[in-house]
């Protein structure tokens, strides 16, 4: 196979040699180092083989000195198919034009890589790059990196370091982000227990305070649960001081919730005509050349339009700067709809149940619930009753005057 | 020399200019050391290997390769042989 490449793109030759003695033709090849293969004996006095398209000169020579006759019968491969144009004087000027711009083209930026972000988003970071000048198009070497680098970080306070290398018409892009240190927690500072919601305690955990509820005990919100004020001499010495503690702990409590929703019985939906309709555009950098039909008239009535870009890449190596745009168009009418009520019913307690495990956090847990539904007008209204337990106790700081 | 080369058991195809063969089956036939090529056909080639002629015999037989050294002869070979 290889070899196969090699002859093809030096080109070779086939010939046929006439001489009183053929074989001493090639045993002048082989004395002469010309490489032959094929080799077909059409005769007594004739022979015919394929050589590469260098040593045919070499060949003529040698041949002359034994009085053989060599004719070229066919020949192939690409010095004889370029060979061909040499007169084609238009695509000759084509090809250089196009070999010219590809090399032109290689001086630009038609396409970004981002790596190292995690948290930023791609599109913050190439719109801040695009703020100073760095986009689609522009010169590669009109920019340098440190100086970018030092412009695009005051905008971007999650990023700590930035590098624009450009290879090819290609910007990679590397950032490393900030690491932000974590927020710490004063354990000494003093602190009540609060109850966030209102709720029957079942359970008091008090790690650091004083506890002032027990279980079996209501309470309501913002009720004081572990007290953060420690009355240490109580009333048989007061005038020992009062102890300020970091008021610690876990409350858990039943809670219960009720939650409503109106879920409509009848709404709107799309449904399509079944036509569809098709626009294309060429992309070149930032400009876009609407092929064919005009812009937004396509569709008058109510539509979708799904784009579907697809750059083009030279032999998916190198990527151009040209992007062939598909619109397509999907005309829709909208109909009304009625849903039963037991499908409305069943949307509503999915929205409930989704709301309530917001409401719950990660550490609560459902006893039990009961989902409830009246038809009132158009709508269905459901609700959710729910009886829950979780951790209500909520760390509030305590204001001292130090004078 | 040839028989000077085997008493000291030296390498005849080196020290008395003898041609080095090799057969791979009956499909191919590789010759070192030869002197040209003397008749070519697809049923008998004629290959010069010094004082002696070597003969090879068969059917479809072709020339796959050929340097000033070397000489590589491929198809369904029926006999090879040394004519004086």
């Amino acid at each position: 196979m290889l070899k196969k490449t090699v002859k093809l793109l030096r080109g070779s030759v086939r010939v046929r040699a006439q001489s009183v003695y053929p074989e001493r033709v090639l045993n002048l090849c082989s004395a002469r180092g010309i490489e032959f293969w094929d080799l077909e004996w059409l005769g007594a006095s004739e022979l015919s083989f394929c050589l590469s398209r260098g040593d045919l000169r070499a060949l003529r020579h040698a041949a002359e000195g034994i009085g053989a006759e060599i004719t070229v019968e066919r020949t192939a491969g690409a010095p004889f198919f370029f060979a061909r144009f040499r007169r084609r004087y238009a695509l000759l000027f084509g090809g250089a034009l196009c070999g010219m711009l590809l090399v032109l083209n290689s001086f630009f930026i038609w396409d970004f890589e981002v790596t190292g972000n995690e948290t930023v988003p791609t599109e913050t970071i190439l719109r801040a790059l695009r703020d100073q000048g760095v986009h689609r198009g522009t010169f590669a070497y009109s920019f340098k990196s440190q100086d970018i680098c030092n412009r695009v970080l005051p905008e971007l306070n999650d990023l700590c370091w930035l590098a624009v290398n450009v290879r090819g018409c290609k910007a990679y892009v590397q950032v490393r982000e900030r690491v932000r240190p974590p927020e710490t927690v004063n354990e000494s500072a003093p602190t009540n227990v609060v109850a966030a919601k209102a709720g029957l305690v079942t359970k008091v955990r008090a790690l650091d305070g004083e506890k002032q509820v027990l279980p079996g005990t209501s309470v309501r919100e913002g009720q004081l649960l572990i007290a953060g004020v420690v009355d240490t001499g109580g009333t048989e010495s007061p005038s020992v001081a009062t102890r300020f503690l970091a008021g610690k702990g876990e409350v858990w409590a039943r809670t219960w919730y009720e939650l409503s929703v109106r879920v409509p019985l009848t709404y709107e939906k799309k449904s399509y005509t079944g036509a569809e309709k098709h626009g294309y555009a060429l992309l070149w950098g930032e400009k876009r050349v609407k092929i064919g039909a005009k812009g937004s008239s396509i569709c008058h009535s109510d539509c979708d339009k799904i784009k579907n870009q697809t750059p083009w890449s030279l032999f998916g190596l190198v990527s151009l700067p040209v992007t062939w745009e598909k619109e397509t168009y999907l005309p829709y009418e909208t109909v009304s709809v009625t849903r039963t009520r037991a499908e409305a019913e069943t949307i509503g307690a999915e929205v409930l149940s989704a709301q309530l495990a917001a409401l719950l956090g990660k550490d609560g847990s459902v006893i039990s619930e009961r989902i409830a539904s009246a038809v009132q007008g158009n709508t269905l209204l459901v609700t959710l009753s729910a009886e829950c337990e979780e951790q209500i106790g909520r760390e509030v700081p305590i204001a001292v005057d130090e004078g | 020399m040839t028989r000077a080369a085997e008493f000291f058991d030296l390498p005849a195809d080196i020290v008395a200019g003898l041609c080095h063969l090799e057969m791979l089956g009956d499909r191919q036939l590789f010759l070192e050391g030869h002197g040209g090529i003397l008749s070519y056909g697809t049923e008998q080639i004629d290959v010069n290997a010094g004082p002696l002629i070597l003969r090879v015999r068969g059917q479809d037989l072709t020339l796959r390769s050929m340097t000033d050294a070397e000489v590589r002869i491929s198809g369904r070979i029926d006999a090879v042989e040394y004519v004086r």
